[in-house]
């Protein structure tokens, strides 16, 4: 009895022991079936603790070498994943297929070449079979309000990647596309899929405004831009809006109204010179020449020779005439002949080659920070008035700046990749490939920085010499009116002497006199006023 | 052969259109240079209508730097007196409050505690031992302290520039004001006039440069004596 009950003893101990060392087997044996399988979470728990990628659903049975590339993701070793991407997929049906592209697009964009990694991407044709789980790494990595989306270079946006990004991305890669003054529909429509108060639609709203200001739709532009003044999330700058209201109302005819907007412009605005211009016309427009040439006294003073265009010359010469100032204009167009001759010499330099030292530093300056014009000093005069707001070359030396530091990126992956690559070879060269492929497009970015320096050298000489074609002309009248002179001054020997008295300087009731000599003073630009005294008549005093 | 002949043609034909197009462009640059030359050389005949040249009055017209309509300004003083008692040296210190009422005129008070110290001509008649056998002390009836009430008139205004750091505006002002002055002897009353040259260095930082004349009546054993003062000033201000 006893032996019976310790054989039955032993042998519920042995099926015991024998169902704890199954049970604790088979848990092995799953661990590893799931490591080996790359699903689970022991795959993850056994081998590196991180998550599991859900980018492993992307194929069906993974190769060890795939399972390599999922495990570098999942630790978040990119460029280890970089570099085992070609032996992973590169000869792959899924390397080749629209998800692969994608995903070693994202493999390059999360390794900071992005713009690069981003056009890549766009050129899928059909964004919609993109594997979903990358689709969102990409929505993840790469929101509306990343900075590589103002810097991606696309001709055409496909719909499908509203789908994968979003209207808000969208509107930002398209409103920077629009230029044309028949895309107003366009436009409109792009407004449409936009959220109120944002960004992105005050942008739009503007490209609207512009657009329609050009087609002659001056009054609804007038009421939008009305609109987005008062918008708070406006990424157009209030001296600009201001310009260009003043601009509309000028247009229409409301000169008064126009001239209170350009006083809103600050001396410190680069748009400040325009609006002092075109109150100098609406000036003239108003029969007020007097006004017109105390505005011009401080436009055409050397200190701002290469800040300001040659407009304001022509405006001087033609208010003096009006005034029958005839040594005053003839002393303009000498101003002009002394002062453009120089300058159209050094922009025809510059359009023949625009890579000058001067050039190079100021893109430089533009790579760290937005320059504006005072900024520029003396560099001014060896540069085309624009450089410091055109949008397209700011826009082209941002893409230089992003593709430069790719380029640096691409060195350093292929330096460490000597190191840190897998045990597989080869892929170090398609990564120097690339690389040297990326220096090109710094090359190409570069160039097209200088193209536009250029066309914009090319467009200020087209303007200088337009300008002298119209003082040629103002020349032809002085000398016209010369000839009637003693007609004038018989005729109106008689008369009694009229005055035009000027309103331009400060306005405020303690405001302060001071004789125009000379010497400038720097505090006195802007603040001179003119009053003129039978002009066009010959009366006694 | 004849494709030849075409591929010939044409790059001949690119040769002289880019030779062509290239001296179009050196001939538009020089030109337009050229075209500068004839521009503004008739002022010979300008003579002829010099009867029609008008009168033009080119001006300035400028804010104010620093605006005073309405404003405080609180300046603290240093004031030497040159002249009045011989045998004493007086100098004050004080403060002023200024009212800007406008920029032309201002009304405010002043306040000065009076520091007297002997003249060498007091201390040698206190040390002179040798008409009476011994040192004789003067009669003196210092003043203690003052206060005045003020008016200031700025008729003149000017503008400096300090060393190309900026520009200041400055005002000549003529001075005015009357009140008590605390003598040794007691109170009595005094008036003063003249005149001083304010600079407005920054929106809150003022100087000013004064001189006064500054009359009053002091005691002395023999009766009373009108003392003519003259007061050189200084106050450095601070513009509320």
């Amino acid at each position: 009895m006893k032996t019976t009950q310790k054989i039955r003893a032993s042998a519920i101990a042995l099926i015991l022991l024998a169902s704890v060392v199954g049970s604790l087997k088979a848990r092995a044996e799953d661990d590893l079936l799931s490591i080996l399988s790359g699903s689970g979470a022991g795959a993850n728990s056994a081998l590196n603790q991180a998550a599991e990628s859900p980018l492993r659903k992307l194929v069906t049975r993974a190769t060890p070498e795939q399972n390599i590339f999922f495990q570098f993701v999942e630790k978040g070793e990119m460029d280890k994943a970089l570099y085992q991407w070609p032996t992973a997929f590169e000869s792959t049906e899924f390397g080749k297929s629209v998800s692969g592209r994608a995903l070693n697009a994202w493999i390059l964009f999360r390794n900071g070449i992005q713009v690069t990694a981003v056009e890549q991407l766009l050129t899928i044709d059909k964004p919609s079979d993109i594997h979903p789980e990358i689709a969102k790494a990409w929505k993840e990595s790469a929101p509306a309000d990343h900075s590589v989306w103002g810097l991606i270079n696309v001709p055409n946006w496909n719909a499908g990647w509203t789908d994968v990004f979003g209207v808000a991305t969208e509107v930002r890669v398209r409103g920077r596309q629009i230029y044309s003054a028949d895309q107003v529909e366009l436009i409109k429509e792009l407004i449409r899929k936009t959220q109120l108060d944002t960004r992105e639609r005050a942008w739009l709203e503007w490209q609207l405004v512009l657009n329609m200001s050009l087609t002659e739709d001056a009054g609804t532009a007038a009421k939008a831009l009305a609109h987005l003044m008062k918008v708070k999330n406006n990424p157009v700058s209030e001296d600009l809006m201001n310009v260009t209201a003043a601009r509309l109302l000028y247009q229409n005819g409301f000169l008064d109204a126009a001239q209170k907007y350009y006083e809103k412009v600050p001396k410190a605005s680069d748009y400040w010179f325009d609006g002092q211009e075109e109150m100098g016309w609406a000036f003239v427009r108003k029969g007020e020449p007097q006004n017109a040439i105390a505005l011009t006294t401080t436009l055409t003073n050397p200190v701002f020779a290469s800040q300001v265009g040659p407009e304001p010359i022509f405006l001087r010469a033609l208010a003096q005439l009006k005034v029958c100032d005839y040594p005053g204009v003839v002393a303009t167009l000498k101003l002009f002949r002394d002062r453009y001759r120089t300058r159209a010499k050094t922009l025809l330099q510059i359009a023949e080659n625009p890579e000058t030292p001067t050039t190079t530093k100021f893109i430089s300056r533009m790579k760290t920070a937005k320059v504006t014009l005072k900024e520029l000093g003396k560099d001014a005069s060896e540069l085309p008035r624009f450089v410091t707001r055109d949008e397209v070359l700011s826009q082209l030396v941002q893409i230089e700046k992003a593709l430069e530091t790719e380029g640096k990126q691409a060195g350093d992956l292929y330096s460490r990749s000597l190191s840190g690559g897998t045990g597989q070879v080869g892929f170090q060269a398609r990564l120097e490939q690339f690389r040297q492929s990326v220096d090109s497009r710094v090359r190409s970015a570069r160039s097209a920085s200088l193209a536009r320096v250029k066309a914009l050298a090319d467009e200020e000489v087209n303007e200088i010499a337009g300008i002298l074609q119209k003082l040629h002309i103002v020349e032809a009248e002085v000398l016209q009116q010369l000839s009637l002179a003693d007609r004038v001054v018989s005729a109106s020997a008689t008369k009694v002497a009229s005055e035009k008295k000027g309103t331009t300087g400060s306005q405020s009731k303690d405001r302060i006199w001071f004789p125009a000599e000379n010497e400038t003073w720097f505090d006195e630009l802007a603040n001179y006023r003119l009053d003129v005294k039978k002009g066009c008549e010959s009366v006694k005093r | 052969m004849i494709r030849a002949q075409f591929i010939r043609h044409v790059v001949l034909t690119a040769l002289v259109l880019t030779l062509a197009s290239n001296f179009a462009k050196a001939g538009e640059a020089s030109g337009l240079l050229q075209d500068f030359d004839s521009l503004g050389g008739n002022d010979v005949l300008l003579d002829k209508a010099r009867a029609l040249n008008p009168d033009a009055n080119l001006r300035i017209v400028q804010d104010r730097i620093v605006s005073r309509r309405n404003r405080v300004e609180i300046a603290p003083e240093y004031a030497s007196v040159l002249g009045g008692d011989s045998y004493n040296h007086t100098q004050n210190i004080g403060a002023n409050v200024h009212f800007h009422i406008t920029p032309q005129w201002s009304v405010g008070a002043k306040y000065n505690y009076a520091l007297n110290s002997l003249r060498p001509e007091g201390e040698y008649l206190i040390r002179d031992v040798s008409v009476t056998g011994k040192g004789m002390i003067p009669e003196i009836d210092y003043p203690k302290s003052q206060a005045l009430l003020m008016v200031n008139w700025y008729p003149i205004y000017g503008k400096m520039n300090l060393y190309d750091l900026g520009v200041a505006h400055f005002d000549v002002y003529a001075v005015g004001g009357a009140g008590q002055i605390v003598l040794k002897s007691g109170p009595t009353t005094t008036y003063t006039a003249g005149g001083g040259v304010g600079f407005w260095i920054s929106q809150h930082l003022s100087t000013r440069f004064e001189l006064r004349y500054q009359t009053y009546t002091a005691k002395r054993y023999t009766g009373d004596a009108k003392m003519d003062t003259t007061i050189a000033g200084m106050q450095i201000g601070y513009l509320l």
